[in-house]
């Protein structure tokens, strides 16, 4: 019993860090229709920012989450930048072509981070230490717990903001309806590029939660994590952004599940036939909506 | 429209499941890349002193995963290179051979790469291939090279199968059929543990052949208890195998891969609680300690050479790199085993008198060099026996612990 709870805050620990990034993926995807697969490397950005300015934090005596700022400021700026060079250029040629610019947005960052930062594997200071609690037995590292909370919180305030404000209004606006949203005046450009910097925003404030629960870093960070990422999103059904949270924790518990209870070498096989099958039964994922687009 | 738009994402999403099934079982393999990294080398020697040149090449995975050790290989390779020749070059009868570079290439950490970077050096006329660092690198040309008759010194991949392709192929490190029984021994006799996990990566070569190895060990040991947890090399999440390392009471980890995923292993296992010692094999070399100091307190893994080691050749080595490069960056047992692989192929030419690698190969095979890490001699795989360097980490800084 008490391995079987272990194992699900573990779990829980993986999903958190799956599911703020899937809060990104699902937030771009939701407002423009776009998958930005190129969201897994802006937290490697985000990663490697925080590992140049902890010890500066560290140096002037300040706290060191305030380092997070800089993360946050670094993203928006490269994810801003990305959507300007790359992503607008191409808007209107159609999804796939989207698609290709985002994989190929992807590489650049990995590569372009290759040369500046070299490949070697750098370590990220610890930023806090949180103490361990006991639950019935299994102990749940503090960091779970307040990656948990980040998580909500931001899925509270995204929700509330697209639901409540005038620009989330707009943003809700947008993907119904390009020409309709110019005419009633809203800057639809504006609006994209906003979504885009809330959603980098996101990858700088899940590169910290990364960061802390996984020391080292290298260029391919975002591969992996953004590929599992994305299918939390899907899972959850992509756009939704409770589903993404969902999404994230469901697959991190099965995946920490599959490697306790069955195979671990080949846990990824197993975790997304489970996955497949899934999606098979209800391919709009587990919160996603079948409403009607108009076109 | 809006049922089309469902059905491709429904489409994409399996074929992104699909890929990362795939990237699952396969190899490992990093998809970054920067072009191709050869190039010619020129020395500053006069060519005039010199009665002929005998040329070499070298590989190394100079862009990703693996790249820290490529940095240090081709300087250990390019500075054995300058000392022989600054010596009178290669010496065979009464006459006196410029030792040249025809190519270093990079095989990008990569297995497919790697073949085609042995293709790149082959194309010259060399009398030998130095190279590469992984097992699965090298794994993927040795084949290839036994059958053109083309002589091979690996200095680093220790995977047990390579010098057993054949009588062309050498290694200047020791093997993982050495290495696996030597973990296996300290944790055992050195740290009296009678309950052990392994947690080793299924999808490369080196690590599966060295948890192999480690278990053929224990096996013949008697009283000893000990289980495999697999993973594979891009994880980042070790907490599922920790759990249930401790679960089962184990009083030793031994944690067989690559350096780059060392740091996060062992902040996870001191995090659930796990105090013991954890050992790795060669691999954990050049592993970054930063910010986590006093979790690396209570890690020991094998080296070929300790570079801390007061002893003249090391001495020399360490002076003469540090004069040549201007610092002690990629200075670390990779370079030093490139360096020694020159020095001893430069011997073994030496002693057969030729540069015909059929000749050269047996020459090897007699030959006695000794290294910074020890004497090396032969068996007759061509498998390197030497000595086992065991460091340890005190506070973030490397300690020699002992020889085995």
């Amino acid at each position: 019993m008490t391995k079987l709870i272990q194992s699900l805050m573990y779990g829980l620990n993986l999903g958190s860090i799956y599911a703020l990034t899937a809060l990104g993926y699902t937030m771009v995807y939701g407002i423009i229709r776009m998958i930005n697969f190129a969201h897994g490397d802006f937290i490697m950005v985000g990663g490697f920012t925080l590992f140049y300015t902890i010890p500066v934090m560290k140096n002037l005596g300040m706290p060191l989450w305030l380092a997070v700022i800089a993360a946050i400021i670094v993203c928006v700026g490269v994810g801003v930048l990305t959507e300007q060079i790359a992503y607008k250029p191409v808007r209107g040629q159609g999804s796939t072509t989207a698609l290709i610019t985002a994989l190929g947005m992807s590489l650049v960052l990995e590569n372009g981070a290759l040369v500046i930062f070299g490949s070697a594997p750098r370590n990220v200071s610890p930023m806090f230490s949180l103490p361990t609690i006991e639950i019935m037995g299994a102990s749940i590292p503090g960091q779970t717990l307040l990656t948990l909370v980040i998580g909500f919180i931001v899925m509270a305030i995204l929700s509330l903001f697209i639901k409540y404000t005038k620009l989330g209004k707009a943003m809700r606006a947008v993907p119904e309806d390009k020409v309709a949203s110019t005419l009633v005046g809203i800057n639809v450009n504006k609006i994209i590029t906003i979504t885009f910097a809330i959603g980098s925003g996101l990858a700088a404030v899940a590169s910290m939660m990364y960061t802390t629960s996984y020391v080292s870093i290298k260029n391919e960070l975002g591969i992996t994590l953004g590929l599992k990422a994305f299918v939390a999103a899907v899972l959850g059904g992509i756009g939704s952004i409770p589903g993404a949270m969902i999404g994230g924790l469901l697959l991190g518990i099965v995946e920490i599940l599959v490697k306790v209870y069955m195979l671990p070498g080949t846990y990824e096989a197993v975790t997304y036939l489970i996955l497949i099958v899934v999606l098979l039964v209800r391919p709009t994922g587990l919160l996603g909506k079948a409403v009607s687009e108009k076109v | 429209m809006k049922k089309k738009i469902r059905k491709t994402f429904a489409l994409l999403a399996t074929a992104v499941m699909g890929m990362v099934l795939f990237t699952g079982c396969g190899a490992a393999s990093s998809p970054s890349s920067s072009g191709e990294t050869a190039e010619k080398k020129e020395s500053a020697e006069d060519e005039g002193n010199f009665d002929g040149t005998v040329s070499i090449a070298g590989i190394a995975p100079l862009t990703g995963s693996f790249a820290s050790w490529g940095e240090g290989a081709e300087n250990g390779y390019n500075l054995a290179i300058k000392e022989v020749n600054a010596a009178g070059g290669v010496k065979i009868g009464d006459k006196s051979y410029k030792l040249e570079s025809a190519v270093f290439a990079d095989d990008k950490s990569d297995a497919t790469e790697a073949a085609s970077a042995y293709n790149n050096c082959s194309s010259y006329d060399v009398s030998a291939v130095i190279g590469s660092c992984s097992s699965s690198c090298t794994l993927s040309f040795v084949e290839t090279a036994q059958k053109s008759g083309m002589l091979v010194i690996t200095p680093y991949s220790t995977n047990a199968t390579i010098c057993k392709t054949g009588d062309y192929i050498f290694r200047e490190c020791f093997s993982d059929a050495n290495q696996g029984p030597t973990l296996a021994k300290m944790a055992t006799d050195e740290f009296k543990a009678t309950n052990i996990a392994i947690v080793a990566a299924e999808d490369s070569d080196y690590c599966a052949g060295l948890a192999e190895a480690m278990e053929g060990a224990l096996d013949s040991t008697d009283g000893v208890k000990y289980e495999h947890y697999g993973c594979v090399t891009t994880d980042t999440d070790y907490t599922a195998q920790i759990s249930k390392a401790i679960e089962q009471g184990a009083e030793v980890i031994i944690y067989p891969n690559n350096y780059d995923t060392v740091p996060n292993f062992v902040q996870q296992a001191r995090d659930a609680g796990f105090d013991g010692p954890i050992l790795g094999g060669d691999a954990w070399d050049g592993t970054d300690v930063t910010g986590y100091e006093d979790k690396f307190n209570n890690c020991y893994y094998l080296a070929h050479v300790d570079l801390s080691a007061d002893t003249e050749a090391v001495k020399n080595y360490v002076s003469a790199y540090k004069e040549e490069y201007g610092s002690d960056s990629g200075l670390n047992a990779v370079s030093s085993l490139y360096y020694d692989s020159i020095k001893m192929l430069v011997k073994a030419i030496e002693e057969a008198g030729s540069t015909d690698p059929s000749v050269i190969k047996d020459a090897l095979l007699k030959t006695t060099y000794e290294s910074m890490g020890g004497t090396i001699t032969y068996d007759e795989n061509g498998d390197a026996v030497k000595p086992f360097t065991v460091e340890t980490f005190e506070n973030g800084n490397l300690k020699y612990y002992g020889s085995f």
